[in-house]
């Protein structure tokens, strides 16, 4: 008999939820190549085409639709359930983020099991708290890093058993040295710069303003290296940081447009800063150093520690002198190599599709089979 | 800065002449208030005050011992040598009579009033230190006078300005402003009864910062000076945001920022700008991320609060500190010099703030020091 399997995402945007969702996807589409997916988003976005190419999407909401959710439109309520109440009941849904817990207030709940793999941590976890009372309809809870675990062993009732599913990224392709020097150029370096990559979306808890603080530190203590954030352009924070770092007059620092493939511009850095002030575990740090590229970060405020444990460099939150003398500390090029050589073994060993997504689908064929 | 106290009237040294040449003794509020400054200076052993009006009106009252250069006009010998076709023999003796003036003063410093009367600055026989005053209400006889000077070696200007010289010294004219309520809401007991009513602690070292402008105010700088007071001075200070009241997600946003910097529990924030507020503390602390208002600055230094800010104002003060931008470590440290200082001190430097005397002394040793 053929399985269903609904993957529900917060969106389709090119953020960590969706990026992890598909890397599920096409995990089961390539091993289990029968199964029948289903992606439900509760918005749109860029990776829309992507998904389509391994499953069927559904997007709930039309573009730039607003929704409260607290106070839904009735009628428009109505009519989402309506057009979802024809969709053919999934053996059993994960929600890749608690955000995703969204797209239930539309779907038909026919009692199938639900796997919430959570991914957040802080207050992006308000969701557990909020209208959608996902508490009651999750039947097994998966933390995407240790780090969420302590924090849903808290939040959830004590019944509540949680498994560690930990994120993953697929294995990095190759890259070639025409594509790295080409993304050195265009990210500010050249010759023998030390080009430090940070990236995410402009917003307060991905901290680019952050990182245009670190790169600040690193030259008032005599640093020469060159800063680059790769992403975010489109978000309103991003401009004032440009207009900032103009004003002091910091030409070492760029914002460019956000990648498709973050590969080679990850291959091109010699060091990735992910000043991030709230990450559960950030695909950036492991996309960059499954490519070799030491990653940097704070202490406190999310998975990046363990993702790395002994290897872990960086500094408490919110020590932004202390990340600059971080960075400092990859000064020579072999310390730098180093460590992102055991970066890059304990990524690729622990953090990839390979070991990652059997643990994740193993929860979800296990949750079909509970119920059935 | 200079020690203010010292030499109020000693007269060790020559007094300085400093002649002060006025529009006119009109009915405008900085009129007034530089009239303040006059009488203080008058009352000094080391200081010879003249005054000169360049015109007076039938229904204005120039100050006793004052002259009117627009006499030299009207002068009676004078007219009747220019009624007999003998303009260039009048003019003459228009200018040996201000030369006379002139001698007679003999001015270390010259005040131009709104900037204007430099026509007769070439009847000095030396270079005395001029001193501009801009006035943002000119006179209204301003089209018969040449161009005003925008600066000299000293340009005084409304504190509220944003057009500022960028050459010679340049004060505030805060003489026209009213600051007594800050002094007020800067005492101890002020200060105590105003952290009272806001239920912020009393009795441990409260660093204050405000600003509704979010994240361009820096408020996520403030929260985590507070971090650095803590783990690198050992600081245990608490730290009020006031503002935002109208941006909910922003205060949430803030609430959680203090949480993850550990210091949660010492970090207040009070919704709406109130000039008490803002003297409670015993730092001030603007991370401002664009220009502050000046007069907002000097508002609070009046209140004899310390200021701890980035390069986003020319403010001077022995009780303002300037740390590079975005620096939240070298402002912990300012914070912690300014907790550690003698508030007693900074309340008598703030004076000049505030009254016409403290306005004196300080305007005095700028003049003295560029003569």
């Amino acid at each position: 008999m053929t399985r269903r399997w609904r993957v529900a995402v917060h969106a389709l945007d090119r953020t960590g939820p969706p990026m992890l969702a598909l890397s599920l996807v096409r995990w089961i589409r390539s091993v289990h190549p029968a199964d029948d997916i289903e992606i439900v988003a509760f918005r749109g976005g860029e990776l829309v085409d992507e998904a389509s190419k391994w499953s069927s999407v559904e997007v709930v909401l039309d573009h730039h639709e607003p929704w409260a959710h607290a106070w839904p439109d009735p009628l428009r309520l109505e009519a989402l359930r309506a057009r979802f109440a024809a969709l053919p009941s999934p053996d059993a849904t994960v929600l890749v983020s608690v955000s995703a817990c969204q797209v239930l207030q539309v779907l038909p709940d026919r009692g199938e099991p639900l796997v919430a793999w959570v991914v957040e941590t802080g207050e992006d976890l308000h969701w557990l708290d909020g209208p959608i009372h996902v508490l009651d309809r999750t039947d097994v809870w998966l933390a995407g890093s240790e780090a969420t675990a302590s924090e849903l062993a808290v939040r959830l009732p004590r019944t509540a058993a949680v498994s560690l599913a930990p994120e993953f990224i697929e294995p990095p392709a190759e890259v070639s040295a025409d594509a790295v020097a080409a993304c050195r150029v265009a990210m500010g370096a050249t010759g023998d710069d030390v080009l430090v990559v940070g990236a995410g979306i402009g917003t307060h808890r991905k901290a680019p303003d952050l990182f245009l603080e670190t790169a600040l530190a690193h030259h008032r203590r005599g640093g020469q290296w060159r800063f680059t954030w790769i992403g975010g352009t489109a978000d309103p924070m991003i401009e004032p940081l440009r207009r900032e770092a103009e004003r002091l007059d910091m030409s070492y620092l760029r914002f460019v447009d956000p990648v498709v493939d973050v590969g080679p511009s990850f291959t091109a850095a010699d060091v990735f800063l992910h000043p991030a002030r709230l990450d559960s575990f950030p695909l950036v740090c492991l996309h960059a150093a499954a490519v070799g590229t030491p990653v940097v970060a704070f202490d406190g405020v999310g998975g990046v520690p363990e993702m790395f444990g002994a290897d872990f460099v960086g500094a408490p939150y919110p020590d932004v002198e202390g990340l600059a003398d971080a960075l400092g500390s990859l000064a020579d090029v072999a310390r730098r190599a180093s460590l992102g050589s055991s970066q890059r073994a304990r990524v690729l060993d622990r953090f990839t599709s390979i070991t990652g997504a059997p643990t994740v689908f193993g929860h979800l064929a296990s949750a079909a089979r509970l119920v059935a | 800065m200079a020690n203010h106290d010292g030499g109020r009237h000693s007269v060790c040294v020559p007094a300085t002449s400093i002649l002060f040449i006025l529009a006119t003794p009109d009915g405008r509020e900085s009129t007034t208030a530089l009239g303040r400054i006059l009488d203080d200076l008058e009352r000094r052993d080391d200081v010879r005050v003249s005054v000169w009006y360049l015109r007076v009106d039938d229904n204005e009252e120039p100050r006793p011992g004052s002259r009117v250069v627009d006499e030299l006009r009207t002068w009676a010998p004078v007219h009747a040598l220019e009624r007999s076709g003998l303009e260039m023999i009048a003019a003459r003796v228009r200018g040996l009579l201000l030369r006379g003036w002139f001698l007679k003063v003999r001015p270390d410093v010259v005040v131009l009033d709104d900037g204007l009367g430099e026509r007769l600055l070439g009847s000095t026989s030396r270079r005395p230190v001029r001193v501009v005053r801009l006035n943002p209400e000119p006179p209204t006889f301003l089209h018969f006078e040449p161009t005003p000077l925008d600066h000299g070696d000293v340009t005084i200007v409304p504190p509220s300005s944003t057009r500022r010289p960028t050459v010679g010294r340049v004060i505030d004219d805060t003489l026209a402003l009213d600051l007594a309520d800050m002094r007020r809401l800067g005492t101890d007991d002020a200060r105590r009864a105003t952290r009272q009513l806001h239920a912020l602690p009393v009795d441990v070292p409260l660093v204050v910062g405000w600003g509704d402008d979010g994240w361009l105010d820096g408020p996520d700088l403030f929260v985590r000076a507070l971090w650095a007071l803590e783990h690198r001075h050992g600081v245990i200070a608490h730290g009020v945001w006031v503002g935002l009241g109208v941006d909910p997600h922003e205060v949430e946003r803030l609430r959680m920022e203090a949480d993850r910097c550990g210091v949660g529990d010492r970090f207040h924030q009070r919704p709406t700008i109130t000039p008490a507020l803002k003297v409670c503390g015993d730092v001030v602390f603007l991370p401002y991320r664009s220009p502050g208002d000046r007069l907002d600055l000097l508002c609070c230094v009046a209140g004899g609060s310390a200021l701890v800010t980035f390069p986003v104002t020319d403010v001077e003060a022995d009780a303002v500190a300037i740390v590079p931008h975005l620096d939240v470590e070298r402002a912990a440290d300012e914070i912690v010099a300014f907790l550690e200082g003698d508030r007693a001190t900074r309340w008598r430097d703030s004076l000049r703030l505030v009254d016409a005397g403290g306005f004196t002394e300080y305007f005095l040793e700028v003049v003295r020091s560029i003569a």
